[in-house]
């Protein structure tokens, strides 16, 4: 059985097929200067090219392998563990306060 | 134009397990920020999620509690976008293949007519930490206790209508999960979050008009204030011929407006795709049974043996049934007492008004049930009268357990003897002369409140102890 | 130093004969490594101290009776792996500061076993990249020849353990990363069945294919090696619980009626002729012990790369988005506001790859794309497993070269970057599949070392280790060492 995807968060709105390389960027959190644009739409263009082998597979029917692992979900037991100390944890804070992690306000 | 509300719901229930959903960190409410953490709830590099049992049962639960259909392989996939209060920066989730998939829950409404609502599906999935925004000047505080807490997600069809029916819904829910004990469902700590999806059309209409979500609402009343407050502003944007726009929306309670979320508004595309670090969760036919044979027996069926078996009223009844504690306590004294109906009468009376008074739950009051069973079978079999009755239930509130042992001590048995009322009766008579003159010359209406004389004094004269109806027999019969 | 270059089972013999201490080991493993790292640049960090530490703890406990085969040898892991006493760095700016307050199952389970831990090794900047030059602290160099790279993205621990910085790195391998530096450094690497070796404390890049294994100079070591980080582990869901063979009582199992099957798809012209020829010879070889070569076809190997490239930057996409400056990691000055807090600590702690395979890991998950290509290169890494284990039903191995090329050289501005991806070739398909392979020294080409690989079937380790280990009985190649140029 083949899962085909479906989007209800996207239903209504309409889905374009000229996705720009920024675009993609902001999914990601990535900048893109001006000055590269060309340059890593170009490597990507490349990339997607060497994809275009697969578009003439056939692959009716083929369950898609999510990784090679046969067994089911092993399940943990109940219990509640520490494995590291909340110091240890919070070591590397690049800003933190009163046990926060903090990040410029946030405005909802 | 007679615009018609279409909405779903989406219920978020915190699942009651020790620890966290796919790390071993602890659920417990309170703790100060990130003391209940692990290094996979912080997303610190190469750490990997595991599943957690309890989850996996608690979820069976809820799909045999509303009859549903099992996924008995479901999977988990990814979710992908960026806010602090995600530490990986994906939520895992199960958006292709859920642990339970459709089924129909029979919501109560306060008519005593049953509203059936389409459950599409209810999936596992971890909750995200906290944002706290008034720790420390200009910055936003993150505390990822919460980050990883089992979540049951569960969606419905956009059956509803109303916000009455919501409102039903929502309660049923509380009690459905209370009953299973797998949830607190208290939407007031968060434990039960309710976003409403919500679009107009004009009657008649099949096809669905925008819609917006309306997000972490959390109390009854905020809900049907919110609901009422969206559905007007769709209805100004549509009647104006604008459109309205598929996004998130808080609700204000203090501007009584619904207001776009800002930090959800950047275009999202969730990226799902099936988290390689986890397996396939298979549920075979065996566990399903073995669970399915510890299921407590549901708030559905209880109501419809309160109301066929014992019964009771269909209000009655939904109301009994509210929450697992109290049709327990009802029971224990229907048992006990065999009077089902007097006992409904007394839990839905003074019991709740003595427990919403002293602000104690059922499950910590003075009163046992046991007591209260006492107390109606001496009321029935004519040892008490219903005044005295209420002086052996305050001595009972009051901290006092034993029934008769009250009777005994405050001397407060009826007077039932027919022969002592008699002699009660005749004295009065003799010795009021007049008041019976007047009452013998009176018509109908008049008697009525005239016999209140003798009574009052019949009733003082054996110390508020005369059986009343007896008396009011007695009298009637001597003074007629 | 005429101990550098013993393996890591002669060395337990002179440790069990007292005839060097660990402490001695360790010291001239330290001493060698501020000789030749300098020049090329295996090593990211080291910790003198807590080496010695450890070599004394290891002479202490030999003396108190303990003979773990790696008791008291000295070891390097690559940066990938968690450890809480060096940084864990993954040769990125983002992590270049990065303490782990735990350690990897994988560095636990050596530790556990008495290695002495010297160092963290350079790698392609979060495994991803075929030279190791994609690393923020510099390109690392190939002992044999240092103006080449030495592979990647375990460049560092090929080039150390050819070097003889160590007698064993551990390496992980998603698309070759083990079995390519393996092959251009001259050393033996094996990359075990995915979901042998627990990946808890690895960092993650493609999670379906990543997995840790030991690069070492023999077979015999890494069966050693394996032996002692395999199993299950209950904080990772894709471990395995299958019981762990002992590798090394194995080694000398028959191989004589084995058969292995030599795919035509792996001779195209995508080989260089040199290698061809050199792999050539060593299955003939392999004929000579005993085994039956056999013809076979692995007519998907053409779709490999593909497949691989839109699913390990995927994954790799999702498993990096943790990296945003708000709980560890670099964190950009005084940002502004999130978004401006998440847009440039990534894009100043990322390198140019790996912001490239981000993106296009994004993209192919996109809500437009995902059918076409994403779901699309899952069915076909189905096909691609189905093949080989079809061709692995009627063989017992699959034998054939690790890489296309020996060592390119360094800045070789002329690979563009899918040539660069075309490095993995050969190997990606035993990652898409989880089967484990190994490569091991099998001839030069052009004076570099050439690798064959060996893949066999899933948790069959026990069969590519003995036919490793006897063609290396009969072989000579991995004896070889890089002319390096010694400062002291």
């Amino acid at each position: 059985m083949v899962v085909s995807r479906f989007s209800p968060d996207l239903a209504g709105s309409t889905v374009t097929q000229t996705t720009t390389v920024r675009d993609v960027a902001d999914l990601a959190r990535l900048i893109i200067a001006d000055s590269d644009v060309a340059k890593v739409t170009e490597e990507f263009n490349q990339t997607l090219t060497l994809f275009e082998a697969l578009t003439i597979v056939n692959t009716d029917g083929i369950e898609p392998m999510v990784n090679p692992c046969t067994e089911s979900q092993p399940l943990r037991t109940d219990n509640v563990e520490t494995l590291v100390n909340r110091e240890g944890l919070m070591q590397n804070a690049p800003a933190s306060e009163q046990n926060y992690f903090l990040v410029p306000r946030v405005i909802d | 134009m007679r615009w018609e509300k279409v909405m779903g719901l989406e219920v978020h229930l915190q699942l009651a397990t020790q620890s966290k959903i796919f790390s071993s960190s602890s659920t417990t409410f309170g703790a100060d920020p990130n003391n209940h953490t692990n290094p996979l709830d912080m997303a610190l590099p190469g750490t990997l999620p595991v599943l957690n049992h309890e989850a996996v049962t608690k979820a069976i639960i809820f799909g045999l509690g509303v009859g549903a259909k099992l996924g008995k392989i479901s999977r988990f996939d990814r979710k992908n976008y960026f806010y602090p209060d995600l530490p990986k920066g994906y939520q895992i989730s199960q958006f292709f293949e859920p642990i339970v998939k459709e089924g129909v829950f029979d919501v109560p409404m306060p008519d005593g007519s049953i509203f059936p609502v389409r459950i599409l599906r209810a999936h596992l999935e971890e909750d995200a930490g906290k944002s706290v925004h008034d720790a420390i000047p200009n910055q936003t505080g993150i505390d990822l206790n919460r980050a990883g807490t089992p979540l049951l997600e569960v969606v419905t069809e956009p059956d509803f209508r109303t916000a009455d029916q919501v409102v039903a819904y929502l309660k049923a829910l509380h009690a459905l999960v209370t009953y299973l004990g797998i949830s607190d469902g208290n939407m007031a700590e968060g434990s039960m979050r309710c976003d409403v999806n919500l679009s107009l059309r004009l009657e008649g209409e099949q096809e669905f008009g925008t819609r917006t979500e309306l997000k972490n609402i959390n109390s009854f009343r905020f809900i049907e204030r919110a609901i009422y407050v969206e559905a007007e502003r769709q209805q100004d944007l549509l009647e104006s011929g604008r459109d309205v726009t598929q996004e998130t929306r808080l609700f204000d309670p203090d501007a009584d407006e619904t207001r776009s979320m800002r930090s959800k508004e950047v275009a999202n595309d969730y990226r799902y795709f099936p988290d390689p670090d986890l397996l396939p969760v298979v549920v075979d036919d065996e566990t399903i049974e073995r669970i399915r044979a510890e299921l407590p027996e549901l708030p559905a069926v209880k109501r419809a043996r309160f109301t066929d078996q014992l019964g009771l009223s269909q209000y009655d009844a939904s109301l009994l049934t509210q929450d697992r504690a109290t049709a327990e306590f009802f029971e224990s004294v229907a048992a006990r007492c065999d009077n089902p109906k007097s006992a409904a009468n007394w839990v839905l009376g003074d019991v709740s008004a003595n427990l919403n008074k002293s602000g104690v739950a059922l499950t910590e009051s003075p009163l046992g049930a046991e007591a209260l069973a006492d107390l109606i079978i001496r009321i029935d079999d004519g040892t008490l009268s219903s005044k005295m009755a209420k002086t052996v239930f305050d001595a009972l509130w009051e901290g006092a357990s034993d029934v008769d042992a009250i009777i005994e001590q405050k001397g407060l048995k009826q007077v039932s003897d027919t022969g002592a009322l008699q002699t009660i009766v005749s004295d009065l008579i003799a010795n009021n002369p007049a008041q019976v003159e007047q009452y013998r010359a009176a018509d109908d209406s008049k008697q009525k409140k005239l016999i209140g004389f003798f009574v009052g004094q019949a009733m003082k004269a054996s110390k508020g102890q005369a059986n009343p109806q007896l008396l009011n027999q007695l009298l009637k019969d001597k003074l007629s | 130093m005429t101990m550098c270059f013993e393996t890591v089972a002669a060395l337990r013999s002179k440790l069990t004969a007292g005839e060097i201490s660990s402490v001695e080991l360790t010291s001239d493993a330290l001493a060698r490594i501020a000789d030749l790292n300098p020049e090329l640049n295996a090593v990211i960090a080291s910790s003198e101290e807590q080496a010695i530490e450890a070599a004394m703890r290891a002479d202490e406990a030999r003396r108190d009776g303990n003979n773990n085969p790696l008791l008291g040898i000295p070891m390097l892991h690559k940066d990938i792996f968690c450890t809480q006493n060096l940084p864990t760095t993954c040769a990125s700016k983002m992590l270049a500061d990065f303490m782990a307050p735990y350690d990897a199952t994988v560095v636990r389970r050596l530790d556990q076993a008495g290695m002495v831990m010297l160092g963290k090794c350079n790698m392609d900047e979060f495994a991803m990249g075929s030279s190791n030059e994609t690393s923020y602290f510099g390109a690392c160099k190939n002992p044999w020849n240092t103006s080449r790279v030495p592979g990647g993205s375990s460049g560092g621990s090929a080039s150390a353990v050819a070097a003889g910085l160590a007698p064993l790195a551990t390496g992980t391998d998603t698309g070759g990363s083990i079995r390519q530096p393996a092959a251009l450094c001259g050393i033996t690497g094996l990359k075990p069945t995915y979901g042998r070796v627990s990946r808890y404390g690895m960092v993650a890049f493609a999670s379906s294919m990543d997995q840790a294994g030991p690069m070492a100079r023999t077979a015999e070591d890494c069966a050693l090696v394996l032996e002692a980080m395999a199993g299950g582990d209950p904080l990772d869901s894709t471990c395995s619980e299958k019981p762990v063979p002992n590798y090394a009582q194995h080694l000398s199992d028959a191989v004589t009626g084995m058969r292995v099957g030599i795919p035509k798809e792996f001779f195209s012209s995508d080989l260089n002729p040199e290698v061809a020829t050199a792999i050539e010879t060593a299955l003939k070889e392999l004929e000579g012990m005993g085994v039956k070569l056999v013809d076979v076809s692995l007519p998907s190997t053409s779709l490999g790369v593909s497949t691989y490239y839109i699913i390990a930057p995927a994954e790799a996409s999702a498993n990096l988005s943790r990296y945003d400056g708000v709980r560890y990691g670099y964190r950009c000055e005084n940002p502004t506001d999130l978004q401006d807090l998440y847009l440039r600590s990534r894009s100043q702690g990322f390198g140019d790859e790996v912001k490239r395979r981000i993106l296009i890991g994004a993209f192919t998950l996109s809500a437009a794309s995902y059918d076409q290509y994403f779901m699309k290169a899952q069915q076909v890494r189905r096909m691609i497993a189905q093949e080989y284990d079809d061709v692995l039903s009627k063989v017992d191995v699959i034998a054939g070269p690790s890489a296309p090329n020996s060592a390119f050289l360094l800045n070789d501005t002329s690979k563009s970057i899918t040539d660069m991806y075309m490095e993995d070739v050969f190997t990606i398909g035993a990652n898409l599949a989880g089967l484990p392979a190994m490569s091991v020294p099998a001839g030069l080409a052009n004076d570099l070392p050439v690798g064959m690989q060996l893949i066999g079937r899933r948790f069959g380790e026990v069969d590519i280790l003995k036919l490793a280990h006897q063609f290396q009985q009969r072989t000579t190649w991995h004896n070889l060492t890089p002319p390096l140029k010694e400062r002291s």
